[in-house]
């Protein structure tokens, strides 16, 4: 592929507690590619996802090298990440009961990216968290709203529209729907996916559920151990799964299928 | 033949927190449910967030009452204060093994609790061994207290728990939600080999259609309070009468859906 790449991992190694959590990773994702990070519980997928965000967690690690638009993660100060996450790359996390400030309206939670990193007035922070709520689908009178009073959807869908808020280049999303049934969870990968789709952004998606991947991404890894088992477009890993650990997921993902009878 | 469970025009009310903090509303949780499970017949119960799945297991399981209408189980009214046959005769598996094994005792001790309250005859210390290795762990691990245990392995000790007394009926909330898929695929074929080696009848809630067609016989649709659809499973999935199942079958995400 011919695009610019949005990330580039080489040999990265991420340590938790002295123990390794990603052993030698290495992946390039291009300008607006859609790229899924599947894997049994403890592979390393998390993990690796922060480091792209540029938040490790505490007690964590990494060597090698992460480059997000350009600019290398790996031992970067926390200002320089801070600058990386306002327009580079943006998260949204599985419960955004704990990413959301619990006291905050999330109207004011939704302007504070835009006044941090676009240099927005409180007047025009204004007027663009109302298009963001539009843009996932929200009502405007939810600007006022605490997260307690929203449904988990609802709340997934604000941090949907605070991580869109300043245009990034790479969505990291983990595990975004894990914590919603399967209609509110369909609605919101559709939305991720026109969103995305209109602004030509790329994404970095962590999951353990196949059938989420092939919603909304192109290519897959599939990592164990740490390390990269298998990767390719979701189609042909999907068809012809060549690792045990992506068969598993295969077989696993099928049984969610209903079996019906005419 | 009598019913395992006959509900019969269940309304079940809360008073849930209102747009004030003093403020509260009535809720209608359960909206005049009428409800036959016949003997022997696996049921899914389906629905979205809040379609009153939840409320309905605790009916059944006599935990609360209905504020009109009657819950029978084996043609007798059941209520808190008067379960009958129910407590001896229906197991449960949560859906967090995490929250509901008490972290300070072994799980064997967890395990053998039922017997000992519900006074069954025999050697609990063989049974839970026997139900250990019928879960696929080992016995020795009865010392253990859960914390040692990853999720998908504390799903295995409640299934073994709540087989414990050998009920006749198992009402599994979930079981399968809180592990990984791979897991998830493990347990999904030790409940239904256990279950059909015991002649147990199971009541699965389920937000996966996939796994609820593959355990069940029958289904039970709950939208907004009430149940829009019942049937053999694989016929109600193949040609959905009710929007609300429809809404569901089209919110699959899996391998090879459409």
């Amino acid at each position: 592929m011919s695009t610019s790449a949005i990330v580039e991992i080489r040999d990265l190694r991420v340590l938790v507690g002295g123990i390794p959590g990603v052993d030698g990773l290495a992946l390039r994702i291009g300008d607006g590619e859609r790229w899924g990070l599947v894997g049994p519980s403890g592979a390393g997928k998390s993990l690796t996802a922060a480091a792209v965000a540029g938040l490790m967690p505490p007690g964590a690690t990494a060597t090698g090298s992460v480059r997000v638009a350009g600019t290398e993660l790996v031992g970067a100060s926390e200002p320089a990440l801070a600058d990386v996450r306002g327009s580079g790359v943006a998260l949204v996390a599985q419960d955004s009961a704990v990413a959301l400030h619990p006291l905050l309206p999330v109207g004011r939670q939704l302007a504070m990216p835009l006044r941090r990193h676009q240099g927005l007035d409180r007047a025009g922070a204004r007027a663009r968290t109302a298009e963001l709520l539009a843009e996932v689908d929200l009502p405007a009178e939810l600007a006022r709203a605490r997260p307690a009073q929203l449904s988990g959807g609802q709340r997934q869908r604000v941090a949907l529209a605070a991580a869109l808020a300043c245009r990034p280049r790479l969505l990291v999303a983990d595990e975004p729907t894990a914590a919603l049934d399967p209609p509110v969870a369909r609605a919101l990968l559709d939305r991720v996916d026109r969103s995305l789709a209109a602004a030509g952004t790329a994404l970095l998606l962590v999951t353990h559920d196949l059938g989420v991947l092939a919603a909304v991404c192109e290519h897959v890894v599939v990592l164990a151990g740490g390390r990269v088992v298998e990767s390719g477009t979701v189609p042909e890993v999907l068809a012809a799964p060549e690792h045990e650990v992506t068969r598993e997921l295969v077989e696993a993902a099928r049984l969610s299928v209903p079996e019906v009878r005419a | 033949m009598t019913a395992t469970f006959a509900l019969e025009g269940v309304v079940r009310r809360y008073s849930v927190p209102g747009d004030r903090p003093w403020r509260r509303v009535a809720r209608t949780a359960l909206d005049g449910v009428d409800l036959a499970v016949p003997v022997g017949r696996d049921l899914a119960i389906v629905g979205a967030s809040g379609s009153g799945k939840s409320t309905l297991l605790r009916l059944l399981l006599a935990l609360e009452a209905p504020d009109t209408g009657q819950v029978r189980f084996r043609g007798e009214a059941v209520s808190p204060r008067s379960p009958g046959a129910l407590r001896r005769s229906v197991g449960v598996v949560p859906q967090d093994p995490g929250s509901s094994l008490d972290p300070r005792l072994p799980v064997g001790a967890s395990i053998r609790e039922p017997l000992e309250c519900l006074g069954v005859d025999g050697d609990h210390g063989a049974r839970v061994a026997q139900l250990l290795d019928a879960v696929g762990l080992d016995p020795a691990v009865a010392e253990r207290r859960p914390a040692a245990f990853s999720g998908g392995e504390r799903q295995r000790i409640a299934l073994a728990r709540a087989l414990a007394p050998r009920p006749d009926v198992l009402i599994a909330d979930e079981p399968f939600s809180a592990v990984d898929p791979t897991t998830r695929r493990r347990l999904v074929a030790l409940v239904g080999d256990l279950t059909r080696a015991s002649g147990t009848q199971l009541l699965l809630v389920s937000h996966d259609l996939g796994i609820a067609s593959r355990l069940c016989a029958d289904v039970a649709v709950l939208d907004a309070g009430r149940v829009v659809e019942t049937g053999p499973i694989a016929a109600v999935f193949a040609r959905p009468a009710a929007d609300a199942t429809r809404v569901l079958l089209g919110a699959v995400l899996g391998v090879g859906v459409g």
